[in-house]
């Protein structure tokens, strides 16, 4: 349980990060919190790991208008952002550009929701259509994922590997 | 570059970090302990502290990763001063060792 605490904590540090120092880290902690009697150490611990993992996100990310640049125009980084990019591209943010085309479409059919039982049978079939568009969305959100990753990638200069 | 990094703003953490590797290569619970023994206790560095303020001071070049060591199935690496290290730090010290002679100097000219 503690442990598992800890290891969600943890996400708030970048992959890259997790994957250079993680282990070194979870030693520290286990000796911090061996040695630490007070009453709330693991509530210390995982306060000080979220603030301290998202302190370092905040400070290794590109600059405002490059990341801008690369959100809404797709612009290429420059090199010493690239390991960022690895970052993201790999992380559970890729999913957000999806969810948010899946979110749009899901909007469209509110107001057919709104109508309910009052629509009739021609309006039935795009209610229907539109709700089964919508979750077939959802169902692909992890290949569209996957195609916007292997794209960035590829605008990068990098050749996309592996499946996740 | 020096002058740069002597005009950065040096944050507490930091400073301890650099202060605790001042006499030798230390591991991160090295580093948490001796913080602790630096300030008698009034500081606990937290472990995502440490390892933020490490990662900014291993990215401007004050501190380097020495050896590795396992101890009990644990990674233990230890972390050293380079000389930028030093000498940031004792620009530091001597900035806080000049604002405390002043404050000295100002209380005494008031009693």
């Amino acid at each position: 349980m503690r442990s598992r605490v800890l290891e969600m904590a943890m996400h708030a540090f970048p992959r890259r990060f997790r994957a250079s120092r993680g282990e070194e880290m979870r030693a520290t902690l286990a000796d911090v919190l061996a040695t630490d009697s007070r009453r709330f150490a693991l509530l210390v611990a995982v306060v000080d790991l979220v603030i301290a993992g998202w302190a370092l996100r905040l400070r290794t990310r590109p600059p405002l208008g490059r990341y801008l640049g690369f959100r809404l125009l797709e612009r290429p980084l420059p090199p010493q952002d690239h390991p960022w990019l690895f970052d993201h591209v790999q992380g559970w943010f890729r999913y957000r550009q999806p969810a948010v085309r899946f979110l749009c479409v899901f909007a469209v059919q509110v107001p057919f929701l709104v109508a309910g039982t009052q629509v009739a049978v021609a309006e039935l079939y795009v209610f229907a259509s539109i709700y089964c568009l919508s979750w077939l969305m959802v169902a692909n959100i992890p290949y569209f994922a996957r195609r916007d990753r292997d794209r960035i990638m590829r605008r990068h200069g990098f050749v996309p590997t592996g499946r996740r | 570059m020096v002058i740069d990094m002597a005009r950065r703003q040096l944050g507490e953490p930091a400073y301890l970090v650099l202060a605790a590797l001042a006499n030798g290569e230390r591991h991160g619970y090295g580093i948490v302990g001796e913080v602790a023994e630096i300030t008698d206790g009034r500081v606990r560095l937290g472990t995502g502290t440490l390892y933020g303020v490490l990662d900014r001071l291993v990215a401007d070049g004050q501190v380097v990763p020495g050896r590795d060591e396992v101890v009990d199935g644990r990674l233990r690496r230890y972390y050293r001063l380079t000389g930028t290290g030093r000498q940031l730090l004792t620009e530091e010290l001597e900035r806080q060792e000049s604002s405390a002679r002043a404050v000295r100097s100002r209380l005494a000219g008031a009693s």
